[in-house]
């Protein structure tokens, strides 16, 4: 409690902003003084590059909104999306040619067990192939489980509602960690628990499209919690191959999604909201694998404390998917209690995202206090015309390097995404890719001037 | 504004109630943030006030601006608050409720509209003064505990749910005070703490 008042009477006195200047970061240096075997990478997700994937998000695409909206931004649809699933040597040369050392996918539970116990070898032993040529290639592959889409038959059973999606997705952890855990040393069992919950139940842009329903998104974070705890659980039983001979045959991330909540004024609402908001997305989630208990709560709408068993210590790697800032303005009429913004008179992604390096750094100085070591496990822009993603790139990672070079242990970058890829609600409008993907003439992968900027940074690493 | 006009112009006299008539003019400090394991995200600002108040036998009109200036750059952008309030005031005590409405330059939407109250009840050697969404706006609940001393006026109070506000106005002159006030609170986890000099000018005389 004393702290408490110390930290609110200097408030007046002391402000922490980072407050670097980027402008005078030099490619000839950037990223030299990164710890050696630096992960440097790109990341991808099964539904959203490989093409001909049938799940639930397949089913999503083609309904529509009760007013009529089609669920996906101008009706798209995946379909084919980077057709991946078939160009996979052309990827990994791209991915090469970056000079990556490291590379995030994830294996699509939907073409693995397309019905229930019913197993497809030959989708299984293409993932396997891929990872055997990535090692072979010095680029150690970040295995993602799952990554938003579900099995039909699992959706249709309740989905991520049901407490018992926690042992499905552990017997489906079992199986690939056993399948390819010779190959493949470092998993993330699931993508961004904290938003597969609000964009599934809260905003109602995922499936299965609910709104407004807070009680059920936070119970949709905990059962993925559970099913966290027990994927990890399994996969250090059935993966004792340390295939990059680095002492550990299983390394188990999280791709934690973070923002910064700025407070759009000084008000007690909108301070307040802001930091119940901040609670709720960025740290309710470390804190739950940092204690073992899930603790979710917002005044008057939700209140869950729950014991997870295994949970506690069932991460090596803090993985954070960090990407910009928010501006909160309390409202209390709504159900996330508040209208997010985007502050004006800022550089901005295609999609209107503050491109806010400084967060990185705040965000990376705060979650290395947890004392994990931490692997940035997604962050990029949308960029059709890809005239600002080099910046971005090179922002971002002066950002990383300052927080490494005042201690923060931070092993691994990964920037989304490879490829322009199906980015799911806002469907193939915004582009992601470090390559562009030309989807009207066979969808041909061709460089953005950002990729040159990696390949300078790549070629700075020890 | 229309009420420091009247202030100046319409103040009453003769009449012990309460309150009386008076502008007050201040500078402060302002901070706000919330904490969170290994990083705080903190903003400091500047904080000018005028406030007036003009009692018609005992119907009183208060109203006042509030301007918070960021002292950083990327922090919560410039907001401009103005209050106004309407009530009664007798001999021992005053009831007041209007409304208060913040601009935000960053805001989306712009504006925010909050109720705000401030009653008090004076019990002769102490008094008792609940404020809601008060010190426009700054404070969103208190219960202070008010005394009068020889040579001073002393209001120290409870913000809810967890810090503290005070108030001390030194007599310079018949019609002059200065006023030191503060406060410091914690709401959920965030924190948010202030330190204003200013003049209160009472044209009726100080009470």
């Amino acid at each position: 409690m004393k702290r408490a008042w110390l930290v609110a009477l200097v408030l007046t006195a002391c402000v922490d902003r980072p407050g670097f200047d980027l402008a005078s970061v030099s490619l000839d240096t950037l990223g030299k003084t990164l710890p050696t075997g630096f992960l440097f990478g790109t990341a991808t997700a099964a539904h959203q590059v490989e093409g001909g994937n049938v799940d639930d998000w397949t089913d999503f695409e083609m309904g529509t909104f009760p007013d009529g909206r089609p669920h996906v931004a101008n009706g798209d649809q995946s379909g084919l999306a980077d057709d991946s699933w078939n160009r996979f040597d052309e990827d990994l040369a791209l991915m090469q040619a970056l000079g990556v050392t490291a590379y995030r996918f994830s294996v699509e539970w939907s073409r693995v067990e397309p019905e229930e116990g019913v197993w497809n070898a030959q989708a299984m032993a293409r993932y396997r192939e891929w990872a055997t040529k990535l090692r072979a290639a010095g680029i150690e592959p970040m295995v993602t489980l799952h990554h938003f889409s579900l099995p039909r038959w699992e959706a249709a059973k309740g989905g991520l509602e049901r407490p018992e999606i926690a042992d499905d997705l552990a017997a489906w952890a079992r199986r690939v960690g056993t399948e390819l855990g010779d190959v493949v040393d470092f998993w993330c069992p699931i993508n961004e628990i904290n938003v597969v919950a609000a964009e599934g139940w809260l905003v109602g842009a995922f499936p299965p499209a609910k709104t407004g329903d807070t009680a059920t998104q936070a119970k949709v974070m905990a059962n993925l919690l559970h099913a966290h705890a027990k994927m990890a659980k399994a996969l250090r039983e059935v993966d004792v191959v340390d295939a990059n001979g680095d002492g550990h045959a299983t390394l188990i991330t999280t791709a934690h999604h973070v923002r910064i909540f700025q407070p759009a004024t000084h008000s007690a609402l909108d301070t307040a909201i802001a930091a119940l908001t901040d609670d709720f997305v960025n740290e309710a989630i470390p804190r739950a694998f940092a204690t073992g208990h899930i603790a979710l709560t917002v005044p008057g709408t939700i209140d869950l404390q729950e014991d997870v068993p295994d949970l506690k210590g069932s991460i090596d790697v803090l993985g954070l998917n960090y990407y910009s800032r928010d501006i909160v303005r309390a409202d209390l009429g709504s159900a996330s209690l508040s209208t997010l913004t985007y502050r004006p008179g800022r550089p901005t992604s295609d999609q209107g995202w503050d491109l806010y390096p400084d967060g990185l750094y705040i965000l990376l100085k705060r979650y290395g206090a947890y004392g994990w070591p931490i692997v940035i496990t997604e962050n990029g822009l949308s960029d059709r015309e890809g005239t600002k993603r080099s910046l971005f790139l090179e922002q971002h990672l002066a950002a990383l390097e300052r927080a490494v070079g005042e201690g923060v242990d931070v092993r691994g970058y990964f920037h989304w995404s490879l490829l322009d890829n199906f980015e799911w609600a806002d469907g193939f409008t915004p582009r992601f890719g470090l390559y562009q993907v030309d989807y009207a003439n066979g969808r041909t992968r061709t460089p953005s001037p950002a990729v040159a900027t990696f390949k300078r940074i790549s070629q700075n690493l020890r | 504004m229309l009420t420091l006009l009247a202030v100046l112009v319409v103040h009453s006299t003769g009449d012990t109630r309460l309150l009386t008539d008076e502008v007050t003019a201040g500078l402060g400090v302002f901070g706000s943030g919330y904490s969170q394991l290994g990083t705080r995200l903190g903003d400091a600002n500047v904080s000018p006030t005028v406030t007036g108040r003009v009692l018609f036998s005992g119907f009183t009109l208060e109203g006042g601006v509030l301007v918070v200036a960021p002292l950083v750059r990327d922090g919560s952008a410039l907001a401009v608050t103005g209050a106004a309030r309407v009530g009664w005031t007798g001999q021992r005590f005053t009831v007041l409720a209007g409304a208060l409405g913040q601009w935000g330059q960053a805001a989306s939407p712009a504006w925010q509209w909050l109720p705000t109250v401030r009653a008090s009840v004076d019990f002769g050697p102490f008094g008792l003064t609940l404020g809601i969404f008060d010190l426009l706006g700054l404070v969103p609940a208190h219960l202070s505990f008010d005394l009068s001393l020889a040579h001073a006026r002393f209001s120290l109070g409870w913000v809810a749910p967890i810090g503290l506000v005070g108030t001390l106005d030194l007599p310079v002159a018949e019609r002059f005070a200065v006023r030191f006030q503060g406060f410091a609170y914690k709401l959920a986890q965030a924190e948010f703490a202030q330190a204003t000099v200013g003049v209160v000018f009472a044209p009726g005389g100080l009470r």
